[in-house]
């Protein structure tokens, strides 16, 4: 006997010491050599319990045998009784066995047999009130006794049709991999499909027993109980097997309703019977033919008379069902963030290190359609941490990674474009493929701003967009999202997210993704000049994929015209952790001029209408007033961002009929800003009011800007103009962008390019 | 909710916070403030702010000029030498400064209360001149949350004059919230290096239970210069009489910053006076670090201080406008009449600053 065992035994002892007459131990039987385990039968005063209808019926006094294992207590006692009365309840097998614990995880070691006894008293106290199944329990199927070595594998994709009669008859459509055979559909016998493989279907209203049948005539007994004829059986049975392939077992998949109603309604628990090749290959056999001659016949249903006969005596194999029906069961990843991915469509551009590890995440998470964009191949030194095999080496990534997807979830639907997707931009189409969202991981410079080009545009209905960088050590993250009725892409919400850092003086993130100087060591893995990349370990990479993917998913769905971004860090080796930062941005007001597009953030339009109210408390509402403008004039995607707007320089001259910007501190400002934003905010232009007219340049505005675009040793090209005017019903931005042409110096031969954008409020 | 918290700083305050209220009320921030805070100057223009709902800015600005170009001090001097009060008073100052000698000997409480000191006399003056008869739950500006930060003396706590409720959490809540605006503000603006505590006594609830107590009420500052820490998210509604859900906060901080190291304090009031702002100093600078935190942690989404003794050189840019802090950072923090050069110095400079800081650090504000 093992200490464990020995120790358990002291412990029903005193069990019985503390309780005399209520609880005894009657007969100790050690272990032996054939059997290593400790059993000790106990007697249980039961006394006069609540009893209920169709409750079992104790008796006074209950006798159990407790098998107590040589790893007591870390493996838990198993609880029997000798006799028959109890077979057939429910948690009871092979009718002696008490099943008390739902799972291993119930038993609680340290409790040791004082639990154990507690649970035989709520157990029978249980079973007299009949209440061992009650209604909002957990699903608990009946029990099956499956047949690993002969019975394959079967798993149930999709829920079982509703039904009201006693009985559903049909035929379960499979579909068999090399170690499994999964139900993909259920068809009435009028809709069976002429192709396929399948399996006779027989879904029951009414409860079975809680044990299934082992033996043939005990399952043909009980669907005779429930209606259906062992003859009718038999010859669907014949049916399926005359249509179905030779060497291939056929099957019968029996529902029965579960115990418990964890989701109110009764599901079907399905037990699969697998018939041997040759038993199907018979069963075929007995078929009869048109042109049967009277000995042939008379030989079928010989044939049948042994098939039965052979059937009632044989034991069933049972084949080993683990469900995926969402019926019954609960996707383990629930209500995550990635949920909201469940049946989208998304492209994932670029499937490294990244967009590898998104994608699988998104297949796992039920993405319906994925779209892999990416012109790379799998290189040796990939796979130190993107998700692809040494047999992949060569190929390109989209058809490995494809390959990966299907493995995963054979259903989902894989888009492939071996290719650059920057060219997906260049050629003005749907880039976003249809999808939902756009996940860009390529973190390239050249792909966020060709979006930027393209967002306004090209396409008529845009999806939501998320990018995702790391940091040259693959320590932090950086992630934007905008949203489909956002006014800018990637590019944008990267700069907003820029000058945000910067305003909050977050310099740590700050330096990692928009460093003042781009002299920054690239590292390159491979000789020759390979793409440089950030350096970081698969688990680098995968915890910043997962990272990206749930604040994305997180996003996904918010407003459309917003734009999100987030900073995130991971744990430092000390255990110092850097707070993440989110951001929200709202649509910044978007004048699409002939060459150019403005964005004007709502922040700077509320510092002119500020400005504008100084001035009406200086001055007067009919006096013009005005100032500078800074932001960012991008000329390779053609956009002004307008980002802040200052007020009336101490020299600038108002009046009713002009205003006149002045200069002084200007220079100093500029550099100001500049330094602190890294050049996302320097000077752009000037804005001014016209009280009562419409917002058009005058001539002495052009002469203005002519003036600016000539002046200084080294003049601006270009600068931006803008004026809030006054039409009848409503003020109105004008905006208008200035370019000198080559010939600088005569105002005439500036080019202008303006539009005009109606304020929903009124600011003049 | 954005709450708007004004510092002490006496008439250098009260100018320097209409600069900084000028600036939000052009941005049109002001109207959205829920919860105000004020301190000691802070307190006055505050609380002038909103228990005026009737005025509109420009009236109330005219006012707070004309307050300002008056100053207090003479006021208060002329109803101390009002007979009913100048012999009581004098009595009243001879006894509190002999029961202290007292206490020194016997350690025993004063059994007399200070009366017609020149804090009454100051408080007297203000619901003479700014608070006519108003309560503490007299009419306000729409949806606005008022906090009058005094400090009780006797238990060492904030004592916060609200619109809803006052008192401090060691003694509860004052029974009928009884105070005038008046006192609230003589009170939070009592420095006490130069004027005497407040000595009134009030029926406090706390747990069901009504007392009485005595208390000591003195210049808020001494408790929170700022005036931020009832404006700060997280506080527990169980413990504290006030709590806002402040998401944004803009505190309005005349406080002068670091000094230029030219003041010799030799004597007892020059070196304790020192000594004070040493110490304001240090926990301004730990409130600003502690709003720092809270901003990274999320719990606040956004804080501007736009700070009279800002280092210029430090801002993000510097508006040609601005008023370099050199120019109007030696001026008094007493009530004293004030010149208009002054008053337009120190509020443009609160004005230009709060624009920057709006501008740089609450764009979520302007969105």
């Amino acid at each position: 006997m093992t200490d464990g065992q020995q120790r358990a035994l002291w412990q029903l002892k005193l069990i019985a010491q503390e309780k005399p007459g209520v609880f005894d131990v009657e007969a100790v039987l050690p272990p032996t050599a054939e059997d290593v385990r400790l059993s000790v039968i106990v007697g249980l005063l039961v006394g006069e319990l609540p009893a209920a209808t169709g409750g079992v019926k104790l008796r006074a006094r209950e006798e159990f045998r407790l098998i107590i294992p040589r790893d007591f207590p870390f493996t838990k006692p198993e609880v029997f009784v000798d006799h028959m009365r109890f077979a057939g309840r429910p948690h009871v097998q092979w009718s002696k066995y008490l099943c008390l614990y739902q799972s291993a995880t119930e038993w609680n070691a340290s409790d040791g047999m004082f639990g154990l006894v507690q649970r035989m008293c709520d157990w029978l106290t249980k079973a007299a009130a009949n209440q061992l199944d009650p209604d909002g329990q957990p699903l608990h199927p009946p029990a099956v006794y499956v047949d690993h070595a002969r019975g394959k594998l079967i798993v149930p994709h999709v829920d079982t049709p509703s039904f009201d009669e006693r009985c559903w008859l049909g035929v379960a459509e499979l579909r068999e991999y090399p170690n499994r055979i999964e139900i993909v559909a259920w068809h009435p016998p009028a809709t069976m499909p002429a192709q396929g493989k399948f399996a006779l279907a027989l879904l029951f209203r009414a409860e079975w027993p809680w044990e299934f049948p082992e033996k043939g005539d005990a399952l043909f007994r009980e669907f005779e109980k429930q209606g259906v004829a062992p003859d009718l059986l038999l010859r669907l049975l014949a049916i399926l097997a005359a249509d179905g392939e030779g060497d291939a077992p056929l099957y019968l998949v029996v529902g029965t309703p579960m115990r418990g109603t964890a989701r109110g309604v009764r599901k079907q628990h399905l037990a699969v019977w697998s018939l041997a090749a040759e038993v199907k290959k018979y069963l075929a056999m007995t078929l009869p033919r048109t042109h049967d001659s009277a000995e042939q016949t008379d030989a079928r249903g010989k044939l049948r008379q042994l098939l039965d006969d052979h059937l009632h005596t044989a034991k069933l194999t049972w084949c080993p069902v683990m469900e995926a029906r969402s019926e019954v069961t609960v996707r383990r990843d629930g209500e995550s963030p990635l949920a909201r991915f469940r049946g989208q469509a998304v492209a994932v551009w670029g499937c490294g290190a990244l967009g590898a590890h998104i994608a699988l995440a998104l297949c796992r998470a039920g993405a319906a359609r994925l779209v892999l964009v990416d012109s790379g191949q799998v290189s040796p030194g990939l796979l130190v941490r993107q998700p692809y095999r040494a047999d992949d080496i060569g190929s390109p990534k989209v058809d490995a990674l494809e390959a990966q997807l299907k493995s995963i979830r054979p259903e989902v639907v894989v888009e492939k474009h071996h290719g650059n997707v920057s060219h997906l931009l260049a050629a003005g189409a749907d880039w976003a493929s249809g999808c939902d969202l756009v996940i860009d991981a390529t973190a390239s410079e050249v792909v966020r701003k060709r979006m930027e080009q393209a967002w306004n545009r090209t396409l008529p209905h845009r999806v939501a967009v998320a990018s995702l960088v790391v940091d040259a050590t693959s320590s932090k993250l950086l992630a934007g999202f905008s949203g489909g009725g956002a006014s800018g892409a990637s590019w944008d919400v990267f700069r907003k997210t820029k000058i945000e850092l910067l305003r909050r003086g977050r310099k740590d993130f700050a330096n990692a993704f928009f460093p003042e100087t781009s002299a920054a060591r690239l590292f390159q893995p491979e000789p020759g000049c390979s793409e440089p990349t950030f350096q970081g370990s698969a688990a680098d990479a995968t915890a910043m994929a997962a990272t990206g993917l749930n604040l994305i998913a997180g996003w996904f769905g918010g407003q459309a015209e917003d734009q999100f971004s987030g900073v995130f860090a991971a744990p430092a080796a000390t255990g110092a952790v850097q707070p993440p930062l989110f951001f929200t941005f709202p649509a910044d007001i978007v004048i699409a001029t002939e060459h150019h597009e403005l964005r004007v953030t709502p922040a700077a339009l509320k510092e002119v209408r500020g400005w504008i109210e100084q001035n009406r408390r200086r001055r007067s509402r009919k006096v013009e007033t005005g100032g500078l403008l800074w932001g960012e004039w991008d000329d390779a995607s053609c956009v002004v961002w307008v980002t802040d707007a200052s007020g009336p320089p101490t020299d600038s001259k108002h009046s009713a009929e002009i205003f006149v910007c002045g200069q002084q501190g200007t220079a100093a400002e500029n550099i100001s800003r500049q330094k602190y934003s890294r050049n996302a905010v320097q000077y752009l232009g000037m804005w001014h009011t016209h009280p009562v007219s419409r917002p058009m340049p005058s001539d002495i505005d052009y002469q203005g800007m002519a003036e600016i675009l000539a002046s200084g040793p080294m003049p601006p090209t270009k600068n931006l103009l803008l004026i809030v005017g006054r039409m009848p019903a409503r003020d109105v931005l004008g905006a208008f962008a200035f370019v000198r042409e080559l010939d600088r110096g005569d105002w005439r031969s500036l080019r202008c390019s303006g539009s005009q954008f109606p304020l929903v409020e009124r600011i003049l | 909710m954005i709450g708007l918290a004004l510092s002490g700083g006496g008439s250098r305050a009260m100018a320097f916070h209409l600069g900084c209220l000028r600036a939000l009320n052009d941005l049109r921030l002001l109207s959205r403030v829920g919860a105000l805070s004020t301190i000691s100057g802070g307190s006055v223009i505050g609380a002038y702010y909103a228990y005026t709902p009737q005025k509109s800015f420009a009236e109330f600005e005219t006012d707070i000029r004309r307050f300002l170009r008056a100053g207090f001090h003479r006021k208060i001097l002329l109803e101390l030498l009002k007979p009913k009060n100048l012999v009581p008073g004098l009595a009243a100052c001879l006894m509190a400064h002999a029961q202290d000698g007292i206490k020194l000997v016997s350690r025993r409480e004063p059994r007399f209360s200070r009366f017609r000191s020149r804090t009454d006399a100051f408080e007297r003056v203000l619901h003479r001149e700014l608070f006519p008869s108003l309560g503490m739950g007299a009419a306000r500006r729409t949806n606005l949350a008022v906090v009058i930060g005094a400090c009780e003396l006797r238990s060492g706590t904030a004592f916060r004059f609200g619109h809803e409720r006052s008192g401090t959490w060691r003694l509860g809540e004052m029974e009928g919230n009884p105070a005038d605006v008046s006192l609230a503000v003589g009170a939070s603006a009592a420095y006490p290096i130069m004027l005497p505590a407040l000595d009134r006594t009030f029926r406090f609830k706390k747990q069901g239970h009504v007392q009485t107590h005595r208390v000591s009420l003195t210049d808020g500052g001494v408790y929170d210069n700022l005036g931020l820490q009832v404006l700060e998210p997280g506080r527990d509604p169980r413990v504290s009489l006030h709590t806002f859900p402040c998401e944004y906060i803009i505190s309005c901080n005349a406080g002068q910053g670091q000094e230029a190291g030219l003041c010799v304090p030799l004597g007892f009031v020059s070196r304790v006076s020192r000594a004070f702002e040493v110490v304001h100093r240090r926990v301004q600078d730990n409130a600003m670090h502690h709003l720092h935190g809270l901003r990274e942690s999320g719990a606040l989404r956004g804080f501007a201080m736009p700070y009279l003794g800002q280092q210029d050189s430090i801002l993000p840019w510097q508006p040609s406008e601005l008023v370099p802090r050199h120019e109007v950072i030696d001026y008094p923090t007493d009530f004293a009449a004030m010149p208009e050069r002054w008053i337009d110095a120190l509020s443009n400079r609160g004005e230009q600053l709060t624009r920057v800081l709006v501008a740089t650090n609450l764009t979520d504000l302007l969105r």
